[in-house]
């Protein structure tokens, strides 16, 4: 299996070349166009892990393309405007809702929610995925990897994967107000591993667009 | 009539350089900013008839905007989404586009809705495609990249991610395999091209983003 | 103080480094990431009209936010944040002189050093039609960098003479330049229909950044396809 990167980084798509009888994985709406490939598609790991990647925001269903005779293309995109990341898994990764695009057929996806370590209700809701393999991510906005040691504060709607061995807790602002008011928190991350962080926001953007959405009629 | 095209593959515009006397059509809507001693008049492309079923079959705008220059100057157009805009010269077998693709034309090009093909109006896209004649200058906006292939074996296309392509190109509206795929897979309908030609694909589509965007909403 | 632009092209960001001492002020959204030295104090802002309520609603309604942070090292040592706009597109600093006053509109300001004033409630003379359809100023002037943002390409046109630009086009500009709202086409239908209601003519000498995409007509054009509220 050959993957490569295209129309990178404003609106890159992931093509990929695929043998006879070679698996690749990916969340459903991302098949942009393809040839000579067979695509079926599954609830991988029952219906539990379906619905819990329902919650998750990640389409319910994700579809396996495998290469016929011959072997053949399929290329892949996400909803967003932005970037793709390839991530190598060994162990586990953990990446925030609508992140994921697709893996090899080595890994597979779960799901963590993290309760709240702040006193509002929104926890980081995210996708977590293990096995041995590749993972494409993709980003709303350009993609940055920090290696952090020691301490980092993001806010929450940038973040887009991090390694186990980082731990977050939300990061206390001096005013309340901020909390009610700001679209997202801030979060600081401590200990020693890679980060993914999104150069633009999907938090605010929903809130942007929010005046323009048609207003529900009162019966 | 000169058209420069900026900022492309993130936020294509066109930048059309007009001599005097000499006029642009655009869509509804699109002119960012402009020279003095341009004018800006309407025009039903094609008649009345023609434009309200452009309007309603392809989202294309009712009216288009006529600009014409009454001394020598420019006038810039931008699409609505970001992406790349590209130029083709129209002649012989013209093109087919998708609606919403349209972003300018020279005033002799004849632009006709078309019917897709049936299954085409679930695929959130509109169910009619243009057919574009003449001689001329196209201006098409795609939302995301570009991609321009040439199919000479079967390809399949999500439907949402078509910009334009040549008549020679045959098609057959596919779901994504049986019933349960196309409902279950997410992905929506499929074209499969066959024959020779030419065909513009764009790297993203409106149906995903807004799909992704829902979920933050 | 420094300044920079990172990817610049469709998901520009900005990073901001501050020595010990200085500060530095942006909308609250608008930070993404900071260094752990990073103090962060938010105050409220009324916009445009006064009042508490009034700068609510605007909140609710459109592009400006109502709370501002400001920014400082805590600790005695450098300290750095990235602060990134909402829509997709490049960023430009604007460095103020003292000289010369630069108008912001609509959502586009993103950020200044202390050395700059901002004005929120700068009204400014809109001239022509209809209030200029729903157009907001932020005047912003004195010494430093100001940080402004678009949907788009950001181009700067020296204006010489006049320039017609659509309300959504439009970034910021030097108040050295006269502008007057006008519809762009000849007659009111023609206006009507070709979506061209509310352009703004620029005339007079000095700086203009437009934007190459309108955050308006990309809202109009998403809005219909997202849920109801």
């Amino acid at each position: 299996m050959q993957a490569s990167i295209q129309c990178g980084p404003s609106f890159s798509m992931l093509d990929v070349e695929l043998g006879q009888g070679e698996k690749i994985i990916a969340e459903g709406g991302s098949m942009t166009w393809m040839q000579n490939v067979n695509m079926t598609t599954n609830m991988t790991g029952g219906i539990m892990s379906g619905l819990k990647r329902a919650v998750t925001g990640e389409s319910m269903f994700l579809n396996t393309f495998e290469g016929d005779a011959g072997g053949g293309t399929v290329t892949l995109s996400p909803g967003e405007a932005g970037d793709i990341t390839r991530c190598d898994v060994e162990g586990q990764l953990y990446l925030q809702k609508g992140a994921f695009l697709c893996c090899g057929e080595g890994v597979e996806t779960g799901v963590k929610f993290d309760g709240l370590k702040g006193f509002l209700n929104v926890g980081l809701l995210a996708l977590e995925v293990h096995g041995r393999g590749p993972v494409w991510i993709s980003s709303y906005g350009a993609i940055e990897e920090i290696d952090v040691d020691g301490e980092y504060i993001v806010d929450n709607g940038f973040v887009v994967g991090w390694q186990p061995s980082l731990n977050y807790s939300v990061y206390l602002q001096r005013s309340v107000r901020t909390f009610l008011f700001n679209v997202g928190f801030l979060l600081k991350f401590t200990g020693a591993g890679k980060l993914w962080v999104q150069s633009r926001n999907p938090l605010q953007l929903a809130d942007w667009v929010y005046p323009f959405r048609p207003v529900k009629k009162k019966d | 009539m000169e058209i420069k095209l900026n900022g492309n593959p993130d936020f294509g515009e066109a930048e059309v350089h007009l001599a005097s006397g000499e006029s642009i059509l655009a869509e509804a809507g699109a002119m960012s900013r402009m020279s003095d001693g341009i004018d800006l008049t309407t025009k039903l492309l094609g008649g009345f008839t023609q434009s309200l079923l452009r309007k309603f079959l392809t989202q294309e705008s009712l009216v288009m905007g006529r600009y014409t220059a009454q001394q020598p100057g420019y006038v810039a157009l931008a699409p609505r989404y970001p992406g790349t805009v590209l130029q083709q010269q129209v002649s012989g077998q013209g093109l087919i586009l998708t609606g919403g693709a349209l972003l300018a034309c020279s005033e002799n090009l004849q632009i006709k809705p078309r019917f897709g093909g049936v299954r085409q109006i679930f695929s959130g896209e509109g169910a009619f495609i243009m057919q574009c004649t003449g001689d001329g200058s196209l201006v098409l906006a795609a939302y995301g990249a570009v991609v321009e292939k040439q199919v000479d074996r079967p390809f399949t296309v999500d439907t949402g991610h078509l910009v334009a392509w040549e008549p020679s190109l045959e098609y057959r509206i596919k779901g994504a395999g049986g019933i349960k795929q196309t409902l279950l897979s997410g992905e929506g309908l499929t074209m499969e091209f066959s024959g020779s030609g030419r065909i513009w694909l764009q790297s993203r589509n409106l149906g995903g983003f807004t799909h992704w965007l829902r979920k933050y909403c | 103080m420094n300044v920079d632009i990172l990817h610049q092209g469709l998901f520009a960001t900005a990073e901001v480094t501050l020595a010990p001492g200085e500060q530095f002020v942006s909308e609250s959204g608008a930070l993404y990431r900071g260094s752990p030295n990073l103090n962060i104090e938010t105050s409220s802002r009324a916009l445009g009209g006064g009042g508490i309520l009034s700068g609510l609603k605007r909140a609710m309604f459109a592009r400006e936010s109502f709370f501002m942070s400001t920014y400082a090292s805590r600790d005695g040592s450098p300290a750095s944040f990235g602060l990134s706009p909402t829509l997709p597109g490049e960023m430009q600093v604007v460095q103020l002189d003292g000289a010369v006053n630069w108008i912001c509109a609509g959502g586009s300001y993103v950020g200044s050093g202390t050395g700059v004033t901002i004005d929120t409630q700068y009204q400014g003379l809109v001239k022509g039609l209809l209030g200029g359809g729903n157009l907001m100023f932020m005047k912003t002037s004195g010494t430093g960098p100001m940080l402004v943002s678009g949907f788009g390409r950001l181009i700067e046109i020296e204006v010489e003479g006049s320039l017609t630009i659509d309300n959504g086009h439009l970034v910021a500009f030097q108040d050295s330049l006269q502008f007057s709202v006008t519809k762009a086409a000849k007659g009111w239908m023609a206006s009507f229909f070709s979506g061209e209601m509310f352009a703004c003519r620029f005339t007079g000498k000095g700086k203009l950044i437009a934007q190459s995409h309108s955050p308006t007509a990309f809202g109009g054009l998403l809005g219909p396809r997202l849920p109801e509220r």
